[in-house]
Order: C-alpha cells, then structure tokens, then sequence
C-alpha cells in the first residue's frame, strides 16, 4: 500500500508541550486523521490529557486541525483522510481577549 | 432577597446629592446584572436624544450576581453609558476588586447624573457617600490614581475605577480602568471626562447573602478543580496571545490596516515568542482559577523596563496591524493605552489608518509635526518610534493627536471634506467602533455578526466567528443558518456578560461549552445565590433580554437597518495572500444575512422589535416606547 507524508503544525500550548514547530508523519493511504492523533499520541506522551484525550484517539474540544489553513475540521470529521502534502495544523482556538 | 441588596444608588454631581432607589425582585430577574441591568439602568436615566457628553448621559455600573461569592470568574461588573464613539449604546465589563468591593458596600448599582464643576472623586464607603476634590489626581495615570487613592484614604483595601490623562483630555475612545483591567471600547473614559468625574472609589465592608452556600461552596469548588485542567491550560500558558499564531495561519490575522490576513513577522510578535523572552508572570483578576493575563516587561533599548499585561487583541492591534514586529515596540505601545486609559484596539486600528493614510500620500510628515520632531516624521507601517510618538499625542490630543482622538470614523469624515480624499474607505470601523482582530472577510458568520453588534463590530458581544473557526459551516460561505447562527452565538455570549461570569470558564462545568453543557449548571449557581428557581429556558432569556434591551435603546436613539454594516474594505477589497485570500463579504450577502437575522430574532424586516415580543420578553415599557 502506498505510503503518503504530511506535515503537522503545532502552535499555542502544542508548540510549548512538543517543542516543536512541527512535524512530518507518514500515513498508509486510507489512514485517517483520528490515526493522525493516535500517532502524536505516541510520540509526544505531554499531549495527552492536554489536548487529546486520555483514550489517545480523539482532541479534546475546542483543539481541532485545520487542512492548509482552508478547510478547518470539525470535532465530528476525524475521519477525513490527508492527501500527501497536506498541512494539518493543530489549532487550540481561543475566545476573547 | 438573597444575592442582591435591592438598592441602587443614585448620585447627582451637579447638586451633589445622593438618593436610593429599590428595585423589585421581578426587576432582578428580568435583568439580573452586568450588562443588562447597566443597559436597563441607563434606558431607565438617560435623556433620550442626548449628547454623549452631556450632563444627561448616565453613568451607570451594574454589579454582577456573583460577585463577592466562591463562584469563580463572577468578580465582574457592567458599565454603560450611551457612546460617544457610535452614539449608541456603550456597554463594558471589567472584572476584578472593585465590584466587590462594591457589592461588599451593599449596592447592586450605581447612576451617576449630571456633570460637576470641578474634578471629583466619588468614595462610595459603604452607605456614606462622599465627593472628594480630585484635583491632586490630575494627570495621574490609571495604576498611579488608583495608588494616589488609597494613600490618601490611608486604606489599602479601597478599590477603584479611574480614568487616567486620555480621559481627562477626553479622548473619544478613552477607558474606565480598575484593579490594571479595563472596561474598554465604546468611550467611557471620554464620558467620565466630560463630567470631570476622575474616579469612582469603594471600600466595602459587609457581607453578602446567599439562599444555599453548601451549594454555591461545592459547585464552586468543583469548577475551581475543573479550571486546573486541560480546558484552560491553553489561557494559563499563554492566554489570548496564542492566537496571532492561530489567526496568521487561518490567513485572519489583520495586518497592515486590514490589508492583508498572513503577517511575515508573525512569529516575533506571537505569544510563543512574549512567552519565552518577555514574560514576568502570569496574574489573574480576583475571584478567578484560570488567570490568563501575561505580565511582560521589555529588557532592551529605549523603553526597557516598560511592563504591562499583554492580550490578543491589544497585541494584533498594535503589532501585525501596525505592520511592527518588534516586541518591544508593540510592550510599549499597550503599555500607554493602559496606563493613560485608552481603549488598545481602536487606538491601533486609528494609527493603522494613519499609517495607511500616510502610504498613500494623504498625509505627510508635515502632518505629524510635534515638539519632539519639529520637522514631522515618516508615519509608515513597520516604524515603532512613529507609532509610539503618535499615541503618546493621541493621548494627549496634541498635534495629529487631537484629529486622531476622535477615532477613524470622524477623522476619516474630516480630512476626506478638507483634502477631498476617499480615506473613509480603509477606516475600519462600522457604527463607529474600530473592528476587532479576527478578520471577517473569511468568517461569513462573524461579518453578520459584527454588522449587526450593538455596541458596534465587537469580538465579546458576539461568538459568530465560533462556528466558522470550529468547522461547524464553511467560513467561505453564505447560507441560509447564518441568521440564526448570528442570533445564537451573540444570546450566548449575552448571558455571561450578565451575570456576568468570565467566557474563559466555559468549558469547565462539564467540558462542553453548547448550552446543554454549560445552562444547567449557572442555573444551579443562579438558584444557589438567589433562592430562585431558573431552569434551562430561563437562562436563554436571560441572554434575549440582555441584547434586546441594548437594541431597544439604540432604536430609541435612531438606529436604522442602515447602520448595521461592515467597513468598506471588508466588502470590497479582497486580500491577496494566504488561505482566506479572495474573499469579501458582498452587500448583496451582507442583506441577505441580515434578512435570515432579523427574522431569526423575530424582529421586522426593517429590524424593529415588535411590541408582542417585548411584553412576552417582560419589557412592556419598553414595548410601549420603541415597539412595532
């Protein structure tokens, strides 16, 4: 199965956790965006409880992706599957100020 | 009647004379506080009609319910008086000591009438009242008046709200400030000024009393655990500012006048970046878990040492809007909105349009002649030195500071008549109020509700862009859920505002922000403090009649459909980079936004109120004035 390579941006409290501005991972065709958050799961452990939830499977509400800064995903849409390229941008949106 | 005293205090400058009013439990629970009891207090007061500055404009605070109880973020108070920016309703919050202390003094409001012939400060000590002379305080800034009084008063516990040197010279944009917050926006500091009324002040010493404090104790403790965790983490790492990375990269962050929604210097104004070089600490208002507010100090060059707290919409204001990527100038520039007592926003939307103006050969650096740089300067995008000399003129209304004073609106009216120019087009403010910092060109939602927002084109008054930025609809696009959406989000956001509880705590009661996870809890609290029996539907109303009232009175002051738009450039002039690129909201979409609006709200065609809907609302009164 092809393999396809996407790059998830982190800004706010995911940059401070990771230390990172971002990352690439690697995706079998057909994997899907929940599988996206099980894999930073994975690899950065401070996320967990912070901005995925304890089961390591979705975001807790009010984090969410947004495609290449177009197509913001709802809570509801961890299915939708990247295309190779992609810029998932991890978002914890907030109000006010 | 538990949770309120049932008195309001009136206080004439004029005559200087105090009265008590008392106010039924019915009128409580039609209006419960902060906003919409202020709104209601000044519909009550004001002369209809009246100019913003006169002696018949009110000023009228409102405290909130919970203020002074363990409910966190409910230390919060409203403050309106009718706008000298729009002409409108002016409604502001501002949280903190003062409105405990206010409700320790046992009063749920106070009016403020007339106007006085000298400086006055007004020190509210329990039921004594007195009119102190403030004319030592002149020229003090804020932080320092506040400092300035509790000296005099030998009473560290005294807290007040003051105006500082941008109110004493009135500043049409000009705040009231409290305990280093501000009730910002719509001009009240210009209104404070125009009473010579330099600061209000309070010492509070009785307790307060709750129908059920077990209850209020263990609600009160459970959302306090609750605010520890993953649902404010994002507000007490970074708070507000981690949005410019947010917004640059949703192509919404406005930069350079609105010009565009992608900064390149993004990064260097972030707050990932405050936090890391400029943070001291992170401080909260009283009452409140969460505490968002970052501390942050410059440690190099010519304004080291400046420090003051930094928030989203001050930064983007006077950062990318600014076209400025150095923190210190941005630190700098906050730092004198805050402690003259100027609202930071509009104050940065104004020098944008200076800016700009400026670019496009409207202005010259003749024009920004002053006793520092006699020969004027280059007041271009990108130049911190420009920016911070301009505002400390606006502050004082000297030189371009006087024009610039009065916002983009008249500014933009007066040098379009004297240089028959078009600089109407990039003032970006509707109804008179400079825009806020998401930018609506790529937020359909959020540009009807920002049309339509009663104190003018405000990010707090309504929640529009939530279902854009959360993917609840496509942002790019106009469809037929967008008027109820609009009325939705902006009830939503009127019942913290009138209770009023800091919007920050809102996931915190069971993790979900909807109505569903959030009414039945302030219910409880509701219940708890007040020995009523609200349920979930009461607490929608609670938000419909807090935004009607505040259209009410804007009707009675002559609003037309006409007035609920968007600035020019957010119709017409689409951005050229980035992910929101492209796109404008339309005046064809902009109608047919506000046709689904207005029927969603149950309003007429024209977006009048009819009668039968204020007397189901229990405003029959109102109905009778201004009903259709």
């Amino acid at each position: 199965m092809d393999e396809i390579t996407i790059q998830v941006e982190f800004s706010g409290i995911s940059r401070v956790m990771t230390g990172e501005s971002g990352i690439s991972i690697s995706l079998k065709e057909g994997e899907t965006v929940a599988d996206v958050v099980r894999k930073l799961g994975l690899k950065f452990p401070k996320l967990v409880g912070e901005i995925i939830e304890k089961d390591g499977e979705t975001l807790i509400p009010s984090n969410l992706f947004s495609v290449n800064g177009e197509k913001i995903l709802h809570e509801t849409d961890l299915g939708y599957q990247p295309k190779n390229g992609d810029r998932l941008i991890l978002l914890s949106l907030l109000a006010g100020g | 009647m538990f949770g309120y005293s049932g008195k309001i205090l009136h206080i004439d400058l004029a005559e200087r004379k105090t009265w008590v009013e008392e106010k039924s439990e019915e009128w409580y629970k039609i209006y419960i506080g902060g906003v919409s009891m202020a709104t209601r207090l000044c519909w009550e007061n004001i002369k209809p009609g009246c100019d913003p500055y006169s002696p018949d404009n009110p000023v009228c605070i409102a405290n909130g319910i919970f203020a002074g109880t363990p409910v966190p973020v409910g230390g919060k108070y409203g403050l309106a008086s009718k706008s000298p920016m729009t002409g409108f309703i002016g409604d502001s919050l501002s949280g903190s000591w003062f409105s405990i202390a206010l409700k320790r003094a046992g009063w749920d409001g106070v009016v403020i009438h007339g106007a006085s012939e000298n400086w006055v400060n007004i020190f509210i000590d329990d039921e004594r009242i007195e009119f102190r002379d403030a004319t030592k305080l002149l020229g003090l800034g804020t932080f320092e008046t506040e400092e300035a009084i509790r000296e005099e008063l030998a009473d560290d516990q005294v807290r007040s709200a003051t105006i500082g040197p941008a109110g004493e010279h009135m500043v049409r944009f000009a705040n009231v400030t409290n305990d280093g917050r501000q009730a910002g926006r719509t001009g009240h500091g210009a209104v404070w000024g125009s009473k010579k009324l330099k600061a209000v002040s309070v010492r509070g010493t009785q307790g307060i009393k709750v129908a059920d404090p077990d209850t209020i104790n263990k609600l009160s403790f459970d959302i306090t655990k609750e605010a520890q965790g993953p649902h404010t983490s994002k507000y007490r790492i970074l708070g507000t500012t981690t949005n410019v990375l947010n917004l640059n990269k949703l192509g919404l962050l406005p930069t350079r006048n609105y010009k565009e929604g992608v900064f390149e210097g993004a990064e260097k104004v972030s707050g990932e970046y405050l936090h890391d070089h400029h943070n001291v600490k992170t401080i909260a208002c009283a009452q409140c878990p969460i505490a968002c507010e970052q501390m942050s100090i410059v440690k190099s060059g010519p304004w080291t040492g400046t420090m003051t707290g930094i928030e989203y919409e001050c930064l983007f204001a006077n950062g990318p809007n600014l076209g400025i990527s150095d923190m210190n100038a941005v630190i700098k520039l906050i730092d004198i909105a805050d402690r003259s007592g100027i609202d930071a926003i509009t104050m940065g939307v104004t020098l944008s349009w200076a800016m700009e103006t400026y670019e496009k050969g409207v202005f010259t650096a003749q024009d920004f002649k002053c006793e520092k740089f006699p020969e004027g300067f280059e007041m271009k995008f990108g130049n911190g030195e420009a920016a911070v000399t301009t505002a400390e003129l606006i502050r004082d209304r000297e030189g371009i500071g006087k024009l610039l004073s009065d916002g983009t609106r008249i500014a933009s009216g007066k040098i379009d008549k004297e240089r028959g120019t078009e600089t109407w087009k990039w003032a970006m403010q509707s109804k008179g109020l400079e825009t806020a910092g998401y930018d609506a060109r790529g937020l359909k939602t959020f540009s009807l509700g920002s049309a339509v927002g009663t104190r003018g084109p405000c990010h707090n008054r309504t929640a529009a862009y939530d279902p854009d930025i959360q993917g609840e609809v496509d942002r790019f696009k106009v469809d037929e859920k967008r008027g109820l959406l609009a009325k939705d989000t902006e009830e939503y956001a009127a019942v913290y505002d009138t209770l009023p509880l800091c919007k920050f705590i809102r996931r915190c009661f069971t993790g979900k922000a909807d109505r569903a996870g959030a009414w039945p809890t302030i219910a409880q609290l509701i219940n708890a403090t007040t020995g009523w029996e609200f349920k979930y539907e009461d607490i929608d109303l609670i938000g419909e009649r807090a935004h009607t009232i505040k259209k009410a009175f804007n009707v009675r002051e002559g609003w037309k459909r006409v007035d609920d738009d968007l600035p020019w450039r957010w119709k017409h002039d689409p951005m050229t980079k980035g992910p929101s690129a492209g796109y404008v909201t339309t005046d064809e979409e902009l109608e047919y936004m506000k046709d689904l609006y207005y029927e969603a709200k149950g309003w007429t065609k024209e977006g009048l109120i009819p009668k039968k809907k204020l007397i189901q609302l229990g405003m029959p009164d109102v109905a009778e004035q201004i009903g259709v």
